[in-house]
């Protein structure tokens, strides 16, 4: 009965053995000194961006009408592409009745710091060929990057309010916007109507991502932060006529006053930059450590460097299945250069994340922050 | 029943979208429309296989012969085939998803009225019967449209899509009977293929300009239009298989 079995070594072509043992592509790989992307293992993918003329406010815009997109960013790096896009909003602040007659003052909040800050709202959509709710991924991504920009502080909320202007038209039928704060320049009108009532902008971040290829927080960080620099804010006012009206009305024997909403409206002439913080500007970049196994490694052709070999390596900007499949311990950190750190998250997985390590990342996500910080 | 979108972060309820002042808008300061010949070619640039996880895409930019403040931007991508589960079918099923990535101007009704001319002319188009128990997606993701003083022009956007997923399905290696590809005269379009010998779809848009004329007279212009669109594709594609090998 025994018959003889035949063992003969088989052999894959790269992509299908990294498809079905990524681990040990990556292994083998490794053992070389290089990655599966044939990259070193502390070097950066390089990034290009352009605003891709897609705000209404940039000066070689492509369409200028019927264009409400306030800033964009294309993001490529390897194969990725990332596209953002800022549009905003008018949410009208409701003020309570008392403090109505004071001048609304604004006050540093020591004891929520967040609350200093103004939001974006993002909604990341990642391309990956099926239809239906958005995924996990899509909404962790969406509320981490929600989360990152209000506690890094890189946006205050005083940048959001909306310095209303007034629109007049003279007996000529000449109509003319008066903005508060460009009166004082003038030194002519006085300002005649004071808003009994708040207006802030929203700003609402789209990012659609094609060709995922590993981690996107990094990714969608960064092309927000590019989307969020090119910003333009329109100058806004509000027709003589409907300033501050009351309307008296009686319902069921009670009298009482409303007022009429306002209507904002936009001028698509003028744009303010956004104003940041920018010292709060901050650039993403994550990190994977990985074990090597020394059962895997490709025999050395000279005994010389056997004992040379660390026992875990660190490795940068994680690209790729193979990589992404077989790192369980990751560093992900948003900084500045100069070491400003405004998130740093460690997962650690099989591989221990030694402190050496996290040291070495900060100092290289320091370096690729400014770095990135140049392209603006 | 509370129906808010718990899937996604919206910002708070009570925003406003914002509204720009028409009257003086950038239209008005710059009379001078420009509708020039209409013998000129539209500009076009294409790029295929630029979405790495999709079995082939097609990066489309067109700018309109007719009018200079026309440009659409377009990414299509195509997933298949891919087995479906289910019942046994002789035949591939092909989807057609269209998706605006930065501005949501055009109703969802529109759309899938664009998404079901699509999918009859591309179920004439491509072989399904080499693809059986199978099913073939096609994504359009529509970056940018403009077209002047109309928010959106759907004419020029169905036209692009036709191309774009024609270039996509070459790009994939899905066989299709002949490179389709669509003319735009007016608010009219017609999807040929066999160098105009067939027609595979038409499409016809409310438009008092071209009323009066009679339908042959539109399908030869629109034929005009499509020959050149063609020539532009298969050029590229000889192109891009000449600097592949």
């Amino acid at each position: 009965m025994a018959e003889s079995v035949e063992i003969r070594p088989m052999t894959f072509h790269r992509e299908v053995l990294a498809r079905i043992a990524p681990d040990l592509y990556m292994q083998r790989h490794l053992s070389l000194g290089l990655r599966p992307s044939l990259r070193a293992f502390e070097e950066f993918r390089n990034v290009e961006i352009s605003d891709g003329r897609l705000s209404c406010a940039s000066e070689d815009s492509i369409n200028r009408e019927g264009n409400n997109i306030l800033g964009s960013n294309v993001l490529k790096c390897g194969k990725t592409m990332v596209i953002t896009s800022i549009t905003g909003g008018v949410v009208e602040e409701n003020i309570p009745v008392k403090s109505e007659e004071n001048e609304i003052v604004e006050s540093y909040n020591e004891t929520d710091r967040a609350a200093n800050f103004g939001q974006v709202y993002p909604v990341v959509e990642v391309e990956r060929g099926r239809v239906g709710a958005p995924t996990d991924e899509e909404m962790t991504l969406s509320q981490r990057i929600y989360n990152c920009i209000l506690h890094s502080g890189l946006v205050p909320k005083t940048a959001l309010d909306v310095a209303v202007g007034v629109r007049s038209t003279d007996a000529e039928g000449k109509t003319t916007i008066t903005y508060s704060d460009e009166q004082e320049a003038d030194g002519a009108l006085p300002t005649t109507f004071k808003f009994r009532r708040k207006w802030t902008y929203t700003l609402y971040a789209k990012i659609q991502v094609f060709s995922r290829d590993g981690p996107l927080f990094e990714l969608c960080w960064n092309s927000l932060l590019y989307a969020l620099a090119n910003t333009k804010i329109p100058r806004a006012f509000v027709d003589e006529r409907t300033t501050d009206l009351k309307i008296p009305i009686s319902m069921r024997g009670r009298s009482a006053a409303i007022r009429e909403t306002f209507d904002i409206i936009c001028d698509p002439t003028s744009f303010l930059p956004l104003r940041l913080n920018t010292s709060n500007k901050a650039f993403a970049s994550n990190f994977a450590v990985i074990d090597l196994d020394p059962e895997v490694q490709l025999p050395k052709d000279d005994d010389d460097m056997q004992d040379s070999m660390p026992s875990s390596v660190l490795l940068a900007d994680i690209q790729g299945e193979a990589e992404e499949a077989s790192v369980t311990s990751t560093i992900s950190v948003v900084t500045d250069g100069v070491g400003n750190l405004k998130h740093f998250k460690a997962v650690g997985g099989s591989s221990k994340i030694t402190m050496d390590m996290m040291r070495n990342s900060i100092k290289l996500a320091k370096l690729r922050a400014s770095d990135l910080d140049r392209k603006c | 029943m509370n129906i808010t979108d718990r899937r996604r972060i919206l910002g708070p309820a009570n925003a406003k979208p914002l509204v720009f002042d028409k009257s003086m808008g950038p239209a008005q300061r710059g009379e001078s429309e420009e509708v020039s010949s209409e013998t000129g070619n539209d500009a076009m640039y294409i790029e295929n296989g630029i979405v790495g996880n999709s079995n082939g895409s097609s990066y489309l930019e067109v700018k309109s012969r007719i009018n200079d403040k026309n440009c659409t931007l377009l990414l299509t991508s195509v997933y298949g085939p891919r087995p479906s589960r289910g019942a046994f079918n002789a035949k591939a099923t092909l989807s057609v998803q269209f998706r605006e990535v930065t501005l949501e101007k055009i109703p969802a009704g529109q759309l899938r009225e664009v998404c079901t001319f699509l999918t009859n002319i591309f179920n004439a188009v491509v072989n399904l019967e080499r693809y059986p128990k199978s099913g073939i997606d096609i994504f359009l993701s529509l970056i940018h449209s403009s077209s002047g003083p109309q928010d959106y022009e759907l004419e020029s956007i169905i036209t692009t899509c036709v191309n774009g997923i024609t270039l996509a399905f070459v790009d994939a290696g899905i066989e299709i009977l002949d490179t389709v590809s669509a003319g735009m005269y007016k608010k009219n379009i017609t999807a040929f293929m066999k160098n105009g010998t067939e027609v595979v779809g038409f499409w016809k848009d409310d438009d008092d300009n071209s009323a009066s004329e009679g339908i042959m007279d539109i399908v030869e212009k629109c034929k005009e239009h499509y020959l050149q669109n063609r020539k532009t594709m298969i050029e590229y594609m000889i192109r891009s298989s000449k600097s592949s090998n």
